[in-house]
């Protein structure tokens, strides 16, 4: 690093971000893109497209092209309900031994082979381009052909499934999916009693595919699946394929773990382990303590127990295997029946140079890492010290404790460096162990006591979630003021039943559909327990809702949560003022029916700029405002709320929704406005010039009724402004 | 297993499951922190870093299926979109103005502490939105999310010499700036 780049890192050290996104973006977004996800067209399911992204993978192309013949042939499967195929299909995905020999012929008129043996519940033979894989549940051996190598590991099985082979995943993938672009027909005249035969005719955008599948009458299994490429393929690209499959069960010899020949055996390849010891405060062992692991993601999570000398070891998966090993992860250690210590340390990517913003104790020797995962951690040495508590009495909203409360610390945010709590502070996104280590019940009292805790340092946010049969589960944050050493947090529950219906309309009696809502109460939004969308009919119904005085319905209909790809939706989109409707309860009553209307946004203002000389000012950024969080930046961008006056200091903005504190504000340094009628370079020496005025914001006051406004505005230069005050 | 094959093995892994929405969370909270960090780091509003975080990752699903590549190189996939996204939004929002607005929002609200920090928050804002909108990628990449200069190289799709000297290109302007 050159001296440049020090003084600018040292200049950055030290500057604060505002890097806290709202508390729900993350769920919420989460929820969006599941949405969106369903909406995509299966496309990228489609056969045609995994036959074209495949094969501009060098290596995977002869392993999946075998795939694709099934996977094509698959996809047809329920097309027109022919239910001869949809019994071939089901038959499929019940197999439980599979062997597929797969050829594939290339445009220059070699011809690749495949094999597979997959037999249930774990054992696998793969002989896919230059590599054999054996795998038998406990062992797997790689056969490099080019190399001629051979090498033993530990069996991928227990992580990478059998039923999440390809060859299976494609089955199901396929299973139920229907593609319009796909004819399949029974050919009556080439079927006999034992064989049926189909034809298939597939067509997408310029990919055009034609075959044959010859499935057994009997089990209704294909046996032999023929695919050709009408269209223009690439050279290296097959030009045709067939898979032949067999059912019969596989023999064990199948796979057996023999080296051919004339292969060099490799050394066994080795499994990562993370290992260390406990050590209580005086450096003596710790024998017996539960010692955990939870990596960032969450996807392992595992504990064991430390032997006589305070040893512990933790085997990670096989390199390769699809559930590695995400940095950082976190390590805990404690005894049972001793709440007040806990040992800790959380293994960071060496070469992160964000400081966490405390100390991590605990030490590690060794760490083999690939970026961000973790291949083995050894010399870990972690040490007792005083642990913090949590507690407190989860009740019902008239006090009465609720007993058998799941509780469970979900996430822990220390500040860091700069004093901000964020979930990157430290990187550990995962808080509560395997099984059900780290979750706790509340008693008949309603008590519940988390113990072991991490004290960490600073302030530190604290998610606790608790949920309860026949209650709304609860997420509830604090933040604690110093390092977690005791904290008491009583929780309230509301008890969940009320149903809540109703339809979403505009005040011209347009239904608005496909709009997001939820339940409120006191200004908390139940987001993940009580959420919706309208539907075609701009209907909703809200289930399990808090039963509450307080329980509030709202349509959030500011935001446009129509992706900008979908352009014509996106653009089309039609803002609202949020609504939000109380709902009138009466004891006893579960069932309410609500109407939402929302208000089209139709006031008009005209506003004039003058300055103190009387002279208009052309070309003058004017935006609309409302309280905060009304009317989002992106309605304001879509709608042309915000604009230049014209050149005679003039301008017209219209379809302005009636919120709380609407206001029109101006502001003569800024140089560019969304939609800007100015190009840059004018923009720029625009707001030179009016950089001299202050900034001002106008209330429109608002008469029922009234939609028409007009406003005139003498601008202040900040001088004047100066002198006035 | 040689390098190659282990990276379309994990590659693989992705590319197979990917619309499969489990897997896709999985992926999305992993990675989440790092886009939302770099769009704040671009964008220094909050406000606009989540509505851009939010198209990032729906650009994502909308390209899911073009995907190839180990999990590395996902994660450079995601900061090339959400370079692309913050350029686009740059472009669109005219990006001094309503950036600098958006940013005087954020530090109008930290007005109470009104510290060294904030200056030079805004110092910095005002010298980073004067570059290119290149230079302002490779800045943020290299002193925000602590890239590497080739995985800086592989996110911009250019060579690791191109970036070194762009960086210093970058550097020195900003110096100029921060002097001034």
């Amino acid at each position: 690093m050159n001296d440049n780049e020090k003084e600018f890192e040292n200049f950055v050290r030290g500057i604060k971000f505002d890097d806290n996104p709202e508390y729900n973006h993350r769920d919420k977004l989460e929820q969006d893109l599941l949405a969106a996800l369903a909406k995509q067209p299966r496309q990228k399911d489609s056969p045609l497209i995994i036959w074209r992204t495949i094969m501009k993978s060098h290596i995977a192309k002869f392993a999946a092209a075998a795939v694709i013949v099934i996977a094509v042939l698959i996809g047809i499967s329920t097309f027109n309900g022919t239910t001869a195929w949809a019994e071939v299909m089901k038959a499929l995905g019940e197999v439980e031994n599979i062997y597929i020999v797969s050829t594939m012929t290339m445009t220059d008129g070699t011809k690749v082979q495949s094999k597979w043996w997959l037999r249930k519940p774990n054992c696998l033979y793969e002989d896919v381009y230059n590599r054999i894989v054996i795998d038998n549940g406990q062992e797997r051996l790689t056969i490099d052909k080019e190399n001629r190598t051979a090498q033993f590991s530990d069996s991928f099985m227990p992580y990478n499934r059998l039923e999440e082979h390809y060859m299976f995943e494609s089955i199901n993938r396929f299973r139920g999916e229907s593609s319009e672009e796909v004819e399949f027909v029974k050919l009556d005249d080439e079927s006999d009693e034992t064989t049926l035969v189909f034809r298939m005719h597939c067509k997408h955008s310029t990919t055009e595919l034609k075959g044959k599948a010859w499935v057994d009458a009997l089990t209704m299994l294909p046996r032999k699946i023929h695919v050709e490429l009408v269209s223009e393929t690439h050279n290296d690209n097959p030009k045709s394929g067939e898979i032949t499959c067999n059912y019969e069960p596989i023999a064990d010899d199948v796979f057996a773990m023999v080296i051919p020949e004339g292969f060099t055996e490799l050394p066994r390849k080795q499994r990562g382990v993370m290992s260390g010891r406990v050590l209580d405060e005086h450096e003596q062992p710790v024998a017996s303590a539960i010692v955990y692991v939870t990596d960032r993601a969450g996807q392992f999570s595992e504990q064991t127990i430390t032997d006589k000398s305070g040893h512990f070891t933790f085997k990670l998966p096989p390199e390769g295997v699809g559930a590695p090993l995400w940095l950082p992860v976190l390590l805990r250690a404690f005894v049972e029946d001793d709440p007040d210590r806990v040992a800790w340390t959380i293994i960071r990517q060496p070469d992160n140079k964000r400081e966490p913003g405390g100390k991590i104790p605990g030490e590690v020797a060794y760490i083999d890492n690939d970026g961000s995962i973790l291949k083995s951690a050894n010399g870990i040495t972690l040490r007792m010290e005083p642990a913090g508590t949590i507690a407190g009495q989860v009740t019902d909203v008239d006090g009465a404790p609720i007993p058998n409360v799941k509780v469970k610390l979900l996430r822990c945010e220390p500040a860091d460096k700069f004093g901000n709590s964020s979930p990157t502070s430290i990187g550990v996104l995962r808080w509560d162990g395997p099984g059900e280590l780290g979750i706790v019940r509340t008693d008949e009292n309603g008590r519940y006591e988390l113990n072991n805790l991490l004290q960490l340092w600073k302030r530190t946010k604290v998610v606790i979630h608790a949920e309860a049969e026949g209650f709304v589960s609860d997420t509830t944050s604090f933040r604690t003021k110093g390092p977690i050493e005791y904290e008491e947090l009583d929780l309230q529950l509301y008890r969940a039943g009320i149903t809540v219906s109703g339809v979403l309309v505009d005040n011209y009696g347009q239904l608005l559909v496909e709009r997001e809502v939820y339940v409120r109460v006191n200004g908390k939004v139940y987001y993940k327990a009580c959420r919706t969308k309208t539907d075609e009919r701009g209907r909703f119904r809200l289930v399990g809702c808090p039963i509450t005085h307080d329980l509030q319905v709202k349509a959030e209909l500011s935001h446009n949560h129509w992706p900008p790809h979908e352009r014509e939706r996106y653009m089309s989109y039609r803002y609202y003022p949020d609504v939000i409707v109380g709902i009138d309860y009466e004891a006893g009553k579960m069932k309410y029916e609500v109407e939402l209307v929302a208000e089209r946004p139709e006031i008009i203002i005209e506003a004039e700029l003058k300055n103190t000389a009387g002279e208009p000012l052309p070309y003058f950024p004017v935006e609309v405002r409302g309280a905060p969080g009304s009317i989002s930046s992106q309605w304001r961008a879509d709608k042309k709320l915000e604009q230049r006056t014209d050149k005679n200091g003039y301008c017209k903005l219209t379809e302005v929704p009636k919120v709380e504190d609407l206001g029109l504000v101006m502001s003569g340094s800024r140089d560019r406005v969304w939609n800007d009628t100015l190009s840059s370079e004018e923009g720029k020496k625009i707001s030179k010039e009016y950089r001299k005025y202050k900034w001002t914001k106008v209330p429109v006051e608002l008469v029922p009724g009234r939609k028409e406004y007009k406003i005139e505005v003498t601008i202040l230069t900040n001088e004047e402004y100066e002198r006035e005050k | 297993m040689d390098n190659e094959s282990k990276a379309s093995n994990d590659g693989q892994m992705i590319t197979e499951t990917l619309s499969d929405p489990a897997v896709f969370v999985k992926l999305y909270r992993r990675h989440y922190d790092a886009v939302f960090r770099y769009c704040i780091h671009r964008l220094f509003d909050r406000q606009t870093a989540e509505d851009i975080t939010g198209e990032v990752f729906l650009r994502v699903v909308e390209n899911l299926g073009r995907f190839r590549g180990n999990e590395r190189q996902f994660r450079n996939w995601l900061y090339k979109i959400a370079t692309n996204a913050v350029n686009d939004h740059l472009r669109r929002a005219g990006r001094r103005s309503s950036l600098l607005k958006g940013a005087y929002r954020q530090i109008d609200s930290q007005v109470t502490d009104c510290d060294e920090s904030t200056e030079k928050l805004i110092l910095l804002r005002e010298a980073v939105f004067s570059l290119k909108p290149r230079y302002q990628t490779i800045i943020t990449l290299r002193f925000f999310e602590n890239l590497k200069l080739t995985e800086i190289a592989e996110v911009l799709g250019s060579s690791d010499g191109t970036i070194r000297s762009q960086l210093a290109r970058a550097l020195a302007k900003l110096r100029k700036k921060l002097k001034d």
